[in-house]
């Protein structure tokens, strides 16, 4: 959307010049204000107009110097922050003219529109507010089409649109902004003529804009390949368009081109060097230089390069799986390499993701492109099961690719979180408390409302609420309605809404489907609903006993806990701290019996889980130090328990692997890795590279009596 | 004792090479600082217990002070005795467990009733003519080495600076690598120093690193050319046979060395069948040392 940065009559008619394509006429006329205006908020505006900043700046300044309550220099300079990814300034300036004249119009509607972008609900309320004092106004009107089409409400939209259109007087920079609105649905609807576009190429031909807008509400839906081509558009048309190249650079990031993301983020910075996603992302790809890709033919993983060779046996494992087994659940079969990025920073994922540091979220998948925190950013004792995530993720890479990107938000994530729970490597059920709370308190959404509780949350905790509840429908339509997903994701590839999904895919009305997950809700999980409160008593006394160290009381507290909600894995789960009581307490059959049904649950904390490998034997053991290697691959503790079990359990080439990666983490003791790397091979039948590895350990360690046996046996 | 028998034998050995008669001695003074807590108490007697267990199971001549034992002036008179009794050519292993403290001017050992300081133990120290190594293991420990740094003296600390002051973890990490055969890096059945404190000090970073806290502890290690290492402690054999199968392994060894040092100027192939050579020789000389029943 244009940003109005001028404000008289006078900077209007240049802005008009410009927007008509005729760039020369527009400069020359805002250089004709700055030499004759005697006006400095003009000649403020002026200097925006040229694309000085920096000047513009200086006369907005002067102009509040002279006159504190100027209130149009104010709002300039606001707006003029805005401009520059200023966020914090721009909201500042804006709100010091409502303390000023607080039903100031353009100040509240400047505020809605910052709102709007970091997608705050209050956006919502203060356009209503704005329309309900001047219904006809073209600011809120275009900003609640906006936010309609963001929404998917496109006939809302279209009607809106329809209406300011209508008007005799609209500024031409408005009509231009209700064009691009309205040809963006044209566009977003694939009709075949769009005749808002042909109109805004009559004003004027070279409007790069128009395809910015659109590419934006395709960004926004994740169908990252439509934006990339309309952004090319946008800046083929109108090269000075540096948002647009900054947002198509981190597009073509989204899709793994890399060079052309790059070049566009340069060109992006030499126009507007303020730009944080810019920078930040630029500063990325210095970042992913540093990277290892370990490339396959159906899997690309990058990583930093000490992490790379540690995590790629895991990632291609579920890889081959999510191939093998995950896909044809849903009638999909991968064409194109998956590409699995993995940061060992949070920020860096985040600006990968966003171009921002500062996002809550921890993973994210564009099309083929799956991109998230790895475990060396965030590891199991902070809550994050990394692998779990990647599975998540991978039923991403599966449903947007099977709906060319027109999946609904909701339902993508609910397959996602129902793939982790049925199918991922823990396979856990386990919904968080805050969950239970909002269902028993009515705080639900209908599932046609769904999408609402990922992009406008309306209370904390909202998103996470949204995630179980549509993980639970989809497991829901799984049980009650065989092959009901597929069919439903054959409706979104074919452009139906998530309504239609539900009429075609299941043949139920979408409220019928609200209705069946009361059921399923009260006949799964009534029992744990109706104890939520006794629950969170007992494990908070559970908790203070442990404390105190009266092991008998805790384990007694945190055991009934337990029995009121068996599958509770999460942090702070009672199993944890009844198997820490009864260790305690010495009560081992307690202990290994709890640690069991807790693992069975997938639980994963790292203690309970040490103790329950040291327990058990044969594959019940295998299987904990799997899940343990798993949970925490940067140990190489863990990876080397799990290679030594694994051949134990005569399975040499896995173990080689293992072996593999923990002399990819840099082991204090290099000999002995590289000496039972090459034990491993050797029971492959592998003698070359065992002898290659037998040489390195012994290289470093020439006495090393083992390895010295074993090159004389493999030289025999 | 057999080389194939290390791992149940592991540490002492090689920290002190059992030798009688007229092989130098080696003393060893744990001093257990007070706890304060009964979590600490329990911590810091099975680190205590852990160090005592380790240089008593190779002969080493063992004092522990514990408890109200361990107050200043008992550590003044227990290394007098010693200074007494140890001469030039021997040893004293001189570890501390507890809390520390700096103060801005000087590191305190944490003891019941009046504190020592570095000070205190430095001027002690001094009359003891055994060449020493120092294992202070609290929190703040590094506040003592500009202190207690000698030329004939080894200091290893928890921590880089007096600043560190949380509990620390190193000696749960160095006695894990007094036991844990993977600390020797060289695999020659001898645990240096350096492999000792490499090992501990990659323990204590791990630690930290996958709790995802800040590290408060940094283990330092100063250890001047010409003072005792552990792997001198190895007594020279007295079988003629022996010392000439010795020689020649180190003479095989040695050629390793240097074609270690050719190995970028060389193509990967001719290197490694270089190496195989020289290895499938020193195979057989170990193997005559082994059958010999030799710990060289």
């Amino acid at each position: 959307m244009m940003l109005a940065l001028v404000l008289s009559v006078s900077l209007m008619a240049c802005q008009d010049s410009g927007l008509r394509g005729d760039a020369a006429a527009a400069a020359s006329c805002f250089r004709q204000i700055i030499n004759t205006s005697a006006d400095s908020a003009e000649i403020a505006g002026a200097y925006a107009g040229l694309g000085n900043y920096a000047a513009a700046s200086d006369w907005y300044r002067k102009a509040l110097n002279t006159d504190a309550d100027d209130l149009a220099a104010r709002l300039g300079w606001a707006r003029l922050f805005a401009s520059v990814h200023q966020r914090g300034d721009a909201e500042t300036l804006f709100r010091e003219v409502l303390e000023r004249d607080p039903d100031n119009f353009a100040a509240q509607l400047g505020l809605a529109r910052l709102y709007a972008r970091s997608f705050d609900t209050a956006a919502g309320t203060l356009v209503e507010t704005l329309l309900d004092r001047r219904p006809e106004s073209p600011g809120p009107l275009l900003l609640k089409a906006e936010m309609q089409i963001e929404l998917g409400q496109h006939e809302a939209a279209s009607g809106l649109l329809q209406r300011l259109l209508a008007q005799a007087d609209l500024a031409l920079a408005d009509r231009l902004d209700a064009l691009a609105l309205r040809a963006s649905i044209a566009e977003l609807n694939g009709a075949a003529d769009n005749p808002w576009l042909d109109t805004i190429m009559e004003i004027n031909p070279d409007n790069g804009q128009v395809y910015a807008t659109a590419a934006y509400f395709y960004i926004i839906t994740r169908r990252y390949r439509e934006a990339v081509a309309l952004l090319e558009q946008a800046v083929s048309r109108d090269p000075e368009l540096w948002q647009a190249h900054s947002d198509l650079g981190l597009n073509l990031l989204r899709v793994n081109r890399l060079a052309d993301a790059r070049r566009h983020l340069e060109t992006a910075y030499r126009g507007d060097p303020y730009n944080p996603v810019t920078v930040n992302t630029l500063r990325l790809l210095d970042t992913l230089e540093g990277f290892e890709a370990v490339a396959g033919e159906r899997l690309i993983v990058r990583a930093e390069a000490d992490e790379a060779r540690a995590l790629v046996p895991f990632v291609q494992s579920m890889a081959a799986r999510a191939a093998a087994e995950m896909a044809p659940r849903y009638d999909y079969q991968f064409t194109r390499p998956m590409i699995v990025e993995l940061y060992q920073h949070h920020d860096d994922f985040a600006v990968r993701t966003a171009g921002l540091p500062g996002i809550g979220i921890l993973g994210a998948t564009f099309g083929d492109v799956v991109v998230m925190d790895g475990p060396g950013a965030k590891s199991i004792y902070e809550g994050f099961d990394w692998s779990s995530a990647l599975w998540h993720e991978m039923a991403h890479v599966v449903t947007l690719n099977a709906t060319d990107n027109l999946v609904a938000r909701w339902f993508s994530e609910g397959i996602s979180v129902f793939e982790e729970w049925r199918f991922g490597p823990a396979m856990r059920t386990s919904l968080p408390l805050n969950f239970l709370e909002a269902w028993q308190d009515g705080r639900l959404l209908p599932v046609a409302d769904l999408d609402e509780g990922f992009i406008r949350p309306t209370y904390e905790g909202q998103v996470m609420v949204s995630y179980v509840q549509s993980g639970l429908i989809c497991q829901l339509i799984s049980e009650q309605y065989p092959g009901g997903l597929s069919r439903m994701l054959k409706v979104y590839r074919d452009g139906g809404d998530s309504q239609a999904a539900i009429r075609r895919g299941l043949a139920v009305e979408p409220a019928q489907l609200d209705e069946s997950l009361r059921h399923y809700l009260q006949q799964h999980w009534g029992a744990v609903g109706a104890g939520l409160e006794a629950f969170a008593e007992l494990q908070d006394a559970a908790q203070a006993a442990l404390q105190e160290e009266d092991w008998a009381q805790s384990l007694e507290q945190a055991r009934l806990a337990v029995q009121l909600y068996p599958g509770y894995v999460e942090p702070g789960s009672p199993y944890v701290t009844a198997v820490r009581a009864a260790a305690e307490l010495g009560d081992s059959e307690q202990q290994l019996r709890l640690s069991r049904a807790y693992f069975a649950a997938g639980g994963r904390h790292p203690a309970v889980l040490s103790e329950l490998a040291g327990k058990t034997t044969g594959e019940e053991q295998l299987a904990v130090l799997n899940a343990q290697a798993l949970a925490l691959p940067l140990q190489i503790g863990l990876r080397e328990q799990l290679a030594r079990a694994l051949l134990d359990a005569d399975q040499p080439a896995a173990a080689a692997e293992q072996y593999r990666a923990v002399l990819s983490l840099e082991p204090h003791d290099r000999a002995a890795a590289h000496y039972q790397l090459a034990t491993a091979l050797n029971a492959t039948g592998n003698r070359a590279d065992a002898r290659q590895q037998v040489l390195l350990a012994l290289e470093i360690a020439p006495r090393y009596p083992e390895a010295l046996s074993l090159l004389v046996e493999l030289q025999q | 004792m057999s080389r194939a028998g290390w791992r149940s034998t592991l540490l002492l050995p090689l920290l002190l090479a059992g030798c009688a008669g007229a092989c130098a001695s080696t003393r060893v003074l744990i001093v257990t600082g007070l706890a304060g807590e009964a979590g600490y108490e329990s911590k810091f007697a099975t680190e205590s217990d852990g160090f005592a267990e380790a240089f008593a199971a190779a002969d080493g001549q063992i004092t522990q002070l514990t408890g109200s034992a361990a107050q200043r002036e008992s550590v003044q008179n227990t290394l007098t005795a010693i200074a007494d009794e140890l001469s030039a050519e021997d040893r004293l292993i001189f570890i501390y467990v507890g809390h520390g403290s700096y103060d801005g001017r000087d590191f305190r050992f944490n003891l019941p009733g009046p504190d020592m300081t570095a000070a205190d133990l430095a001027g002690w120290l001094e009359t003891v003519p055994a060449l020493q190594l120092l294992i202070i293991t609290s929190s703040a420990s590094g506040a003592a080495l500009e202190t207690l740094k000698h030329e004939r003296r080894a200091l290893m600390t928890a921590t880089r600076s007096g600043d560190q002051n949380n509990v620390t973890v190193f000696a749960g990490y160095l006695l894990e690598a007094l036991h844990n055969p993977g600390a020797d890096i060289d695999k020659d059945d001898r645990l240096s120093l350096t492999e000792a404190f490499d090992f501990a000090a990659a323990g204590v970073a791990e630690h930290y690193a996958q709790r995802r806290l800040m590290a408060t502890e940094h283990p330092q290690l100063d250890s001047p050319p010409g003072t005792f290492m552990l792997t001198d402690l190895e007594p020279p054999p007295q079988d003629p046979a022996l010392t000439a199968l010795i020689r020649q392994r180190d003479a095989v060894e040695a050629d390793i060395a240097v074609l270690k040092t050719r190995k970028a100027d060389m193509t990967p192939d001719a290197y490694f069948n270089q190496l195989q050579q020289h290895l499938l020789e020193l195979a057989l000389l170990q193997k005559r040392l082994d059958e010999a029943e030799v710990l060289p």
